[in-house]
Parts: structure tokens; C-alpha cells; sequence
């Protein structure tokens, strides 16, 4: 992928929406739930996500969507969409929205990168939730990282026996591994342009993971 | 392009030369920094006739020890400085000098180096302070340029200098030789590395080269690893730095480096003051950061000087273990639990002995006490016992590497023990069927460190607590997780 032009697709935006993120991510073979740009009522009828879906604000000027209202999950027919649709409309005037797939939950995960300024872009995982906010329980490497760094990232975080098997929780750990190699390859893509990015949270399930919500900072 | 692909044998050739150039080159700037920290012949530039003075005490330290190259005092002013003929300046001395200690104010320095590189003076150490730390950006930028124009490779500025204790050259303006040996501390604080050196020289540790980093204007933490790598006298590389300057090239020498490299960073607490929109961004701090760094290279990192010693001694002087199964042997049951328990918070296991090192402890120990790991040869223990339970102890399969206690207790006998002690690490390192680490944790104040000293004078590391000995061990097991020994890894 050719950062140059991307980023010069953007016209000197430096928050990218989530769209763009998880449009990106695709191109990593990075798992996310599926989604669909809604710019108009129109947009609606074209849809073919399953329900349960969830609504979110699409905007670069609300980072924070759930402090804004900007998050309704658990929609589960077409009327009620619609009806969600013009709540929105009303309280965020002009802006696009993204409808998604309603993921089944799994541990939650954090995977980011951030850009160092001795070292370069650098990728963190943690866990989710408190785990990273008040135990701030999260482990960094420099990119790029190889299959053991990830595997020592795995077995570094405090918490990583909840990636064990801990009380019958069960996680792919190749699903995680291939995540956070995929992210590095991004990075490493894109190194000269990234200032943050967060994938948070990432659902860890049995089977598979996949990236919920997704953004990125540009430098 | 084209032509690239076609194999023209024009260009093949070119690229071969340029590949012979690069290699040569890289080869040169190795070889300069070698002849840098072991130069046949030293000036001192600004060498001064006032005793305190930095110029006077610089000259004086390059003549006390037993430095055997040649020594070229700089002083326009002065014709004998401590019995030594002055020269008025680089281009007056006729033979070729291999190093520069320059020691002049620092708006002095440009024209100085211009002199030596005149006079193809390839090293220099600028001690002189009053740059970039106290923001005379362009007075250094200067100094940059001029390196450049003549292929000058310079330490600092604003640093004491080196030490080389292995070839008995001081080349800093701080009074103090440490024993040799085989342990390279690397310091970006002159201050602190002073410090380390009484602190080696009290522990008894000896050291390969002590190298003050100063600004890192040119040479910096990843020349001086690749350098070290290459000395033959270095074992371990310990290093205190405050910052690294080129973060990427830091990390490849780093993981590319043979030796086991131990790391103080200063400044923990100084997170990321920046405006951050991101979780990443705020969990970050460069700190986390570095730390990642660490555990991606394989460094080990310490909090404080003892431990940075500690640890460095253990890899200097003890093999690497392979793997993280420990046995304990003790004089009393007290610092054999603390002992275990320290173990087993650090990620090393205290596994039961095998049925064979059981019947053989059996044999030596009195008839009511039941022989476990840890082994409690119980208060009146003697050489015999101490040197048979660490001979069973160090054989058993199940066990990659023995601490050897000892508490000053009544009946304790602490000089036979260092004997068994000394007797069993002289079979180590003669007989690898016994190749496993050999801790020591010697407890009781001034009578027992003046047994230990007949373990310090064999270079075998001995500790006065519990803690600080399972550290060594954990490093030991570290090592050989790097080294590939094992697969067991710790945090």
C-alpha cells in the first residue's frame, strides 16, 4: 500500500476515521467486524450486515464517541436502524455514521502503536479495560517484531495468565500472534507517517479475534 | 536498472569495489575505536603546571600507573610539566600521536582540533565542558564538522575520560585504577562512574575499561557496544545512560551483541510530557518504551550501582546456567527458606533432589536429618560436609545451578566453608561434567567479609544477603535463555 498517496488523499486531516482505519486494517489481514459507510438515509437500505448491528458516529472530530452519545449497540431490525438513524441525525447534524456487525464478546484486548521519538514506532499490547487504565498493564517493543516478540509480549503482561486458560476463559493465542505481527507489518509501512494508533478493544475468543474499534493519528 | 540486471561486468565490478570500500571502512572505523581505548602515544592538550587543575591532574593520572606508550604534554607556556618535556603544540611533536586529550576551554576547542587533524590525529577525548548541556548547540554542531572534515572520532565532550585498567592507561582527569578484569562499565555521568570504580575497587571487582560518554556528540552507545564486542579483555558490558541517542542503531548493535549487556536507565519517572489523543500514546512514556527495548535485545536491566555489579560479576565470572533449577545448600535452616523464597519470586525452581544425590547426602549428614533442597548441613557442619553436599548437589540432574550459604552462626566454621567453596569452583572450571553456576550468600557482618576475601581474590562472586545472590543466579539463568542453553524464559 502507498502511504504517500493515502495520506495525501486525506488533504491534511490528521485523525483518520474508522472506516478508513478498518479499511486499512483489511489490507493487513487484520480481522474486524464488518461495516458499512452511511453518508445518507439511502445508505440504509443497501446493508447487508446481519443484525444484531451496532451504530456509531463516523466523524474525525469525535475521537471519544461513547462520552458523546455517539454509540448505540444491540440494534436488532431494520425499523429500529432507521429510528436510530434519525436519533443521530438530530444530534449530530451532518455528519456520516458507521453501522457494524455486533461482535460476540471475548477478553478484551488493546493493541497500539505509538511513535517514539528515540526509537521510532513502537507496538503495545495489554489487556482491556482496567487492565490497561489503572494497572496500566501493557507491554511495548520497537518495531519490527518476529513471532518470539510477540510470544514475549503475550508472556510479559501481568495479567497474561487470563491468556492461558485461566477459570475455563479460552483464547486463540494464534489469532493474537497474528494480530499483533500484522500490526507491526503496517507499522513498518507506515513508520514515517503514524503517530498513534489504537485498536481497542480487540475481542479474544476461542477461535478467531477481531478488532471492534479502531483509530489512528497521523503525524 | 537495466544494467543491473544484465550483470554488466563494469558495474559488477564498481559495486564490488564500493562493497570492499564499505567493509574497509567499517573495518577503519573499528580498528580506530580499538587504538582509541589502547593508543601507543597520548597528548595531553592543555596540560596545566597548577596541581587541581584538570590539565594537571589529567597529565599526572596518564603517568602513574603503568602505561608504557609515549606521553606528549601540550602547553604553549610551560617547557616541563611533571618532569615531562612541553611541546607548544601538536605540530612541534615529531612523532605520530595516536590519541588527543584535549582539556582547553570549550571556545578553544574548534582550532585545537583543527591542529590535530593536521597532524592526522585520528582520537580524541574532549573533557572540556560547555556545550550542548549548557545549550551551545553551534559550538558543537562546529566541532561536528571539523571531526568529519579529517576522520576524528571523539569521546565526549564534557567527560572524564577513560580508564583501561587491562593496559594500565588512565586517561581521565579523576584519580582512581580499578583492579583488572573482565567487567566494561560504560557511564554516561563522569560522576557516577567514579563512584562505580571505589565501588569495584572496594568489592574487589575487576573491570576492563571504564568509558565516561559525555555528550555522545559522535561516539555513542552503540559504537562503544561494538567496540566492546570486539575487545578481547571485555566479558560483560555494563552501562548507566540517561538517554540513548540514536534509538534504532542502539537496538541492532545491542541485538547483534555476543556479550551479555547489563543496563542502569536513569530517569523512570520522566514520562512522555507530550500531548498525547491515544491510550498507546498515553500508556507510553518513553520509560515502558525502554523497557521493551531491553527485553527485546536481551538486556538485562538493574535498578542501582550494587546491583549492576552484582549481576556483572556473576556473567564475568560464573558460567551461564542451563536452565532455572536451583539448589540450596546452608548451614541453617533460616537463609535457606529466604533463599527458596527469593528463588521462587523470581522464576526459578527449588525442585527435590534425586533419589541418587538423597543417598549420597544421606551418608554425610547426621543420622536424624533428611537431606531436601534446600540442604540444611545443620550448625556444626564442617569443610567435609559443605564440600561433598555442593559436589552432590552440583552433579544432580535435576539442578542447574547451586547457592552455597552460609550464616554466622555459633558454631559456623566460615573459613572451611569458603574452602569447600573455592575446591568446588576450581572443579567447575576445570572439569565440565561440573560446568554449572556456583553462587555464594556469605551473612554476618565484619568476620565473615574478611572470609570472603578468599573468594573475591578468585574472582568467585560471594553476596552479602539473600536477594542480591538469587539476583546473580536469575542473571546466570537469563544468560543462558540469550545464549539459547534453554528455553525457559524469565522475567
Amino acid at each position: 500500500m502507498n502511504m504517500e498517496s493515502f495520506v495525501k488523499s486525506l488533504g491534511g486531516r490528521k485523525v483518520l476515521t474508522e472506516n478508513e482505519v478498518k479499511s486499512l486494517l483489511k489490507e493487513y489481514n487484520i480481522p474486524t467486524t464488518g461495516y458499512a459507510l452511511v453518508k445518507n438515509e439511502k445508505d440504509l437500505k443497501k446493508i447487508s450486515l446481519p443484525y444484531p448491528l451496532v451504530m456509531k458516529i463516523c466523524s474525525p472530530k469525535y475521537t471519544h464517541k461513547t462520552d458523546v452519545g455517539g454509540v448505540k449497540l444491540g440494534i436488532k431490525s431494520e425499523d429500529e436502524l432507521v429510528k436510530v438513524y434519525k436519533d443521530f441525525q438530530k444530534k449530530f447534524a451532518g455528519e456520516n455514521f458507521i453501522i457494524e456487525t455486533m461482535e460476540k464478546p471475548g477478553v478484551e484486548a488493546i493493541v497500539g502503536l505509538v511513535h517514539d521519538p528515540t526509537f521510532g514506532l513502537s507496538i503495545m499490547f495489554g489487556l482491556g479495560g482496567i487492565f490497561t487504565e489503572i494497572f496500566k498493564d501493557v507491554v511495548f517493543r520497537v518495531l519490527p517484531i518476529d513471532r518470539k516478540d510477540a510470544e514475549d509480549m503475550m508472556s510479559e503482561i501481568k495479567s497474561r495468565k487470563i491468556l492461558g486458560g485461566f477459570r475455563g476463559i479460552k483464547v486463540s493465542r494464534d489469532a493474537l500472534i497474528n494480530i499483533l505481527l500484522n500490526v507491526s507489518n503496517l507499522g513498518v509501512d507506515f513508520q514515517n507517517s503514524i503517530k498513534e494508533m489504537d485498536l481497542n478493544p480487540v475481542f479474544l475468543r476461542e477461535k478467531d479475534a477481531v478488532v471492534v474499534d479502531a483509530r489512528m493519528i497521523i503525524k | 536498472m537495466l544494467l543491473l540486471k544484465k550483470g554488466n561486468p563494469c558495474l559488477k565490478a564498481n559495486r564490488d569495489l564500493i562493497t570492499i570500500f564499505i567493509q574497509s571502512y567499517s573495518a577503519y572505523k573499528l580498528m580506530s575505536l580499538e587504538r582509541f581505548f589502547n593508543p601507543k602515544s597520548i597528548a595531553v592538550i592543555g596540560a596545566s603546571r597548577t596541581p587541581g587543575k584538570i590539565g594537571y591532574e589529567t597529565l599526572k593520572n596518564t603517568l602513574v600507573y603503568d602505561y608504557k606508550g609515549k606521553m606528549y604534554p601540550v602547553n604553549p607556556n610551560a617547557d616541563e610539566i611533571l618532569g615531562q618535556k612541553c611541546y607548544p603544540n601538536v605540530k612541534a611533536v615529531r612523532d605520530k600521536i595516536d590519541l588527543a586529550l584535549i582539556v582547553v576551554p570549550a571556545e578553544m576547542v574548534p582550532g585545537i582540533l583543527e591542529e590535530c587533524g593536521k597532524k592526522k590525529i585520528k582520537n580524541a577525548v574532549i573533557v572540556s565542558s560547555g556545550f550542548i548541556e549548557i545549550g551551545e548547540k553551534k559550538l558543537a554542531e562546529n566541532i561536528l564538522l571539523i571531526a568529519k572534515k579529517y576522520g576524528i572520532r571523539i569521546l565526549g565532550p564534557n567527560t572524564m575520560g577513560f580508564k583501561n585498567p587491562v593496559d594500565g592507561l588512565d586517561a581521565s582527569f579523576v584519580f582512581g585504577m580499578p583492579y583488572k578484569g573482565s567487567i566494561s562499565v560504560v557511564s554516561q555521568s563522569g560522576a557516577l562512574s567514579i563512584g562505580v570504580i571505589y565501588h569495584a575497587l572496594l568489592e574487589k571487582i575487576g573491570l576492563s575499561k571504564v568509558i565516561g560518554m559525555g555528550n555522545k556528540l559522535d561516539i555513542d552507545d552503540a559504537d562503544i557496544i561494538e567496540y566492546l564486542e570486539k575487545d578481547p579483555s571485555t566479558k560483560v558490558i555494563a552501562m548507566y545512560i540517561e538517554d540513548v541517542k540514536n534509538g534504532k542503531k542502539f537496538l541492532s548493535a545491542a541485538k547483534k551483541c555476543s556479550k551479555p549487556i547489563v543496563v542502569i536507565k536513569a530517569g523512570k519517572t520522566k514520562a512522555g510530557a507530550k500531548a498525547v489523543s491515544s491510550h498507546t500514546g498515553a500508556m507510553a512514556g518513553s520509560d515502558k518504551i525502554y523497557d521493551g527495548v531491553f527485553k527485546q535485545a536481551d538486556i538485562i536491566r538493574v535498578n542501582d550501582v550494587t546491583e549492576l555489579f552484582d549481576v556483572s560479576n556473576a556473567l564475568a565470572n560464573q558460567p551461564p546456567a542451563r536452565g532455572n533449577r536451583v539448589g540450596i545448600i546452608s548451614n541453617g535452616g533460616g537463609a535457606g527458606i529466604l533463599l527458596a523464597d527469593a528463588c521462587s519470586d523470581n522464576d526459578l525452581e527449588v525442585p527435590y533432589l534425586n533419589n541418587y544425590t538423597v543417598k549420597k547426602l544421606k551418608k554425610i549428614l547426621p543420622p536424624l536429618v533428611t537431606p531436601g533442597n534446600p540442604v540444611d548441613l545443620v550448625a556444626d557442619a564442617g569443610f567435609h560436609r559443605y564440600e561433598m553436599a555442593t559436589k552432590a548437589v552440583l552433579e544432580d540432574k535435576n539442578i542447574d545451578g547451586v547457592i552455597v550459604t552460609c550464616v554466622h552462626g555459633g558454631y559456623a566454621r566460615p573459613r572451611e566453608y569458603t574452602g569447600a567453596v573455592l575446591k568446588m569452583v576450581e572443579l567447575q572450571r576445570n572439569d565440565p561434567k561440573h560446568d554449572k553456576p556456583i553462587i555464594s550468600c556469605w551473612i554476618g557482618g565484619r568476620e565473615i567479609e574478611e572470609v570472603t576475601e578468599d573468594l573475591k581474590n578468585e574472582n568467585i562472586p560471594v553476596y552479602q544477603d539473600t536477594t542480591r545472590a538469587v539476583n546473580a543466579m536469575k542473571a546466570l539463568v537469563k544468560e543462558g535463555y540469550r545464549l539459547g542453553l534453554h528455553s525457559r524464559r524469565i522475567k
